[in-house]
């Protein structure tokens, strides 16, 4: 958390800066509009930060999720709290709600476990996202420095030694962040997961309407997105079968 | 079964018993039908012949056959010219009791302890046909006082509107009927049907062509049509023994009856059915016809997790309740639902099947929150305005509280008991969150970006101009004679500055100064302290070609710094000495 702090006090230093108040106080108004109960009202203005202000954060995410939620809106609630989880993957209040409005889903479909060394590495290296791993790159260039300057100019024989084995060491972190935020970087690409917003769509075996039925899809459900063919997309499901659907059908996570 | 009708009987025995050898005959044993394809209701004559005198006769068993009358029996003998021939047959006259392809299997016959067989034969029996009319045929005479109808109440009904046949017997009130059984049972091909129980056939009294006729209600059916398009009814056919009066009465002056049995059928229709109309066919039409009520009812709609509630999804009404399917729902996958137990309590009076069909889901809600149960919709096609009419069940809100006691079985397995204490804890729905700090939407990626690479890469540029750095550093280190310029020099500037200072103040002001003209000349002179004296000075000044002129100002200067030390000096002066001091040493250093 405190990584990420650091984080937006680096991408504050940008245009947008003069914007966060304006966010701020529309943020109050949805989140007392929320507390009296007016879920419609709190959506519209939660939704005029992120078209108007063409701003976003964790936090406003899970709170239209909560507001979708309270109205019963199975596949924007989760489409909002899966938002949410992408910009801030290990909050504990996110993935609650996130099952309770996964609970209202229809479909329920074996998540198949992924196992093996690459999960588990991936797994590991996705308590930071990307932005955090890069900048974790760069503080351990200018570390790097230091240590260099720390032993190129020390006296003692001690100190300079263990400044030398430390440069080691930070060149080694410095590869590292620059690796799992490339892999990272490259896993975003490719993983493209989204949510389907029809309240019932078959998915397709080909991508045409006169095409069988693989299977049947309910809204709320998490699909991920493979392939891209005009209006169609290839799809593959936790539980990994496959199929062609409507481009409409669902929404991605992932602009 | 004393009827013998137009069969002729023929009894001829010949005895001729001349001679007592007998010429070996080749032996011939065969089965005879009169016809090989008739109708239902007609009759067959079958004979079995044989060319010797055989004896024991086994008939077969006639299977799928009444026998109406025999076995006639018969012998021929004859002897002309020498040539004897014999012959022996056996005839039954048979009606068939089924339709289709019936056998009549072998008759064996024993001659000189052999056993002879027939070959089978097979019969093929149609539906029953209209007998040619013979006024003198006493059944027909039978015939025109017995008629058996089928009333169908629409003969172009609606697919699943309900048609019923009433079959009727008319007969003469002179007559007396027995021994009613049906012979064929028509399968109605492409409906629904049901028979109505009749609980006791009674007569009564009806109209027939006019004329006054004795009714029993013999069959009640109602159909639904499954198939749309011209489909044919089966005829129901029956068999009668009928008692008809003579007309004469016996010794004890009571009427006298003649017995004749009779096959009749009726109902030989086409139904034309109507498709339903494909405008405005709702989408949740699943084939009910009639008149509905509709109804969602769930048990609860409060309950904790684990606990069960049951959901009621009921149709009432009059129409084809049996014949179509309830429509079904989808449920939150946070709900475990059991297959639904159908029920149906359904009556079929001749107007047509009412009463309620309902199927009952138990559910088991495995979370806590609140879930909505979308509305169920039920459509069926209304015979009254001929129109689809659709009804729709409200949404259900059912609140699934928490409950400890309850773990739920779609938990997965592998990660249960890590998460004992994860359910506990963070078992509620969390509030929102009060506090954030936004950033702009679709913000570039920082990792890949030209300041990313510059960023990391930038200190290790530094790694070199350090090393630089250094180096020149200790190479100016080690340089000691260019240091002690350089450092005089730099006093020299540091005590003229703090001279500067001083102006005014003589002691200070002129220390200063002479320490600044002192160092100065050990930068340029490379002379210590010690070689300080003014005819050196001049000296070396000389031999680096500085002008005279200059070289004795400088003398004067240091003189008059010396002196004034001692002596009382104005501000003005101080000022003037210092520039000229200034302009010196700017000039001894163009010169040296």
């Amino acid at each position: 958390m405190k990584m990420k702090k650091i984080v937006y006090l680096f991408l504050f230093i940008s245009p947008f800066f003069f914007g966060q108040n304006n966010a701020t106080a529309l943020f109050d108004v949805a989140n007392d509009l929320y507390r009296k109960e007016k879920y419609t009202e709190a959506i519209e203005k939660y939704e005029s930060i992120l078209n108007q202000n063409q701003q976003e954060s964790s936090e406003l995410y899970f709170n239209l999720g909560n507001c979708y939620y309270k109205l019963g809106k199975v596949a924007p609630s989760i489409y909002n709290f899966e938002k949410a989880l992408l910009l801030n993957p290990t909050d504990e209040a996110i993935k609650t709600n996130l099952s309770f409005a996964q609970n209202r889903a229809i479909d329920d479909i074996k998540v198949s476990p992924k196992v093996g060394f690459s999960n588990f590495f991936l797994k590991t290296i996705g308590v930071f996202n990307v932005t955090v791993w890069a900048w974790l790159a760069v503080g351990f260039s200018i570390f790097f420095l230091l240590f260099f300057i720390g032993y190129y100019f020390s006296a003692t024989a001690l100190i300079k030694r263990i400044f030398f084995v430390g440069m080691f060491f930070i060149l080694a972190f410095l590869f590292c962040s620059v690796l799992f935020a490339y892999v990272l970087h490259r896993q975003d690409k490719v993983v493209r997961p989204a949510i389907v917003f029809e309240e019932v769509v078959n998915v397709k075996t080909e991508p045409k309407t006169s095409s069988e039925n693989a299977f049947m899809l309910h809204e709320g459900t998490k699909v991920f997105v493979k392939e891209t063919l005009e209006n169609w997309k290839r799809i593959e499901l936790t539980d990994k079968s496959e199929g062609w659907i409507k481009k409409e059908a669902i929404r991605e996570l992932k602009d | 079964m004393k009827k013998i009708g137009k069969m002729k009987r023929v009894f001829i025995i010949l005895l001729l018993f001349i001679q007592t050898a007998l010429l070996a005959q080749e032996i011939k044993f065969e089965a005879k039908v009169s016809k090989s394809t008739i109708g239902l209701n007609e009759r067959l004559q079958v004979s079995f012949a044989i060319n010797q005198d055989g004896d024991n006769f086994q008939a077969p068993n006639f299977e799928g056959f009444r026998i109406v009358s025999g076995p006639y029996q018969s012998t021929n003998f004859s002897w002309v010219n020498g040539v004897k021939s014999f012959s022996r047959s056996y005839a039954y006259v048979l009606q068939p009791t089924q339709k289709g392809t019936l056998t009549i299997k072998q008759g064996i016959i024993e001659f000189e302890g052999q056993t002879y067989k027939t070959l089978p034969v097979k019969v093929t029996v149609t539906d029953a046909v209209e007998l040619p009319k013979d006024p003198n045929d006493p059944d027909y005479k039978v015939g025109e006082g017995v008629h058996l109808v089928a009333e169908v109440s629409n003969g172009n009904p609606y697919l699943n509107e309900p048609v019923t046949v009433i079959y009727k017997l008319y007969f003469n009130p002179r007559f007396q009927v027995r021994n009613v059984q049906e012979v064929d049972n028509p399968k109605y091909n492409g409906f629904w049907s049901q028979q109505i129980n009749i609980d006791k056939l009674e007569a009564v009294q009806g109209k027939y062509d006019g004329q006054d006729y004795a009714l029993v209600v013999w069959r009640k059916v109602i159909l639904y049509p499954q198939e749309s398009g011209a489909k044919p009814l089966e005829p129901l056919t029956i068999n009668l023994d009928i008692d008809v009066p003579t007309g004469r009465r016996n010794f004890f002056m009571e009427p006298e009856y003649q017995s004749v049995t009779k096959t009749i059928s009726a109902g030989a229709k086409t139904i034309n059915v109507k498709p339903l109309p494909d405008a405005g066919k709702p989408l949740s039409f699943s084939g009910a016809v009639g008149k509905f009520n509709f109804e969602v009812q769930p048990s609860k709609t409060e309950l904790r997790a684990g606990e069960s509630l049951d959901l009621e999804i009921k149709v009432t009404g009059t129409g084809n309740l049996k014949l179509f399917t309830l429509p079904k729902t989808e449920f939150p996958s946070a709900f475990e639902v059991f297959d639904p137990e159908h029920k149906e309590e359904v009556n079929t009076p001749l107007s047509g099947m009412n009463g309620t069909i309902s199927d009952k889901y138990t559910i088991i809600p495995q979370f806590k929150g609140k879930y909505t149960l979308k509305p169920i919709e039920f459509s069926y096609f209304d015979l009254g305005s001929k129109s689809y009419k659709t009804i729709s069940s409200e949404a259900i809100t059912i609140n699934v509280l928490d409950n400890p006691n309850f773990t739920s079985s779609k938990q997965d397995v592998a990660s249960t008991d890590e998460n004992k204490q994860k359910v506990v804890k963070n078992n509620t729905f969390q509030f929102i969150k009060l506090k954030s700090d936004f950033v702009a939407k679709n913000q570039e990626a920082f990792f890949g970006t030209q300041l990313f690479y510059g960023l990391v890469i930038a200190p290790f540029l530094f790694i070199p101009l350090i090393v630089l750095g250094r180096k020149k550093k200790e190479a100016i280190d080690a340089d000691e004679f260019g240091n002690k310029i350089r450092r005089n020099n730099k006093l020299a500037k540091k005590y003229l500055s703090e001279a500067k200072k001083q102006l005014g103040n003589k002691i200070p002001f002129y220390m200063a100064m002479e320490k600044a003209l002192h160092n100065f000349l050990k930068a340029k002179l490379h002379i210590e302290t010690s070689e300080m004296s003014k005819e050196n000075i001049q000296e070396i000044l000389e031999n680096k070609q500085a002008q005279r002129e200059t070289i004795a100002q400088f003398i004067q200067l240091m003189n008059d710094c010396e002196f004034a030390r001692y002596a009382p000096s104005t501000d003005v002066a101080m000022q003037q000495d210092f520039e000229k001091a200034v302009t010196l040493i700017s000039e001894l250093e163009k010169q040296l």
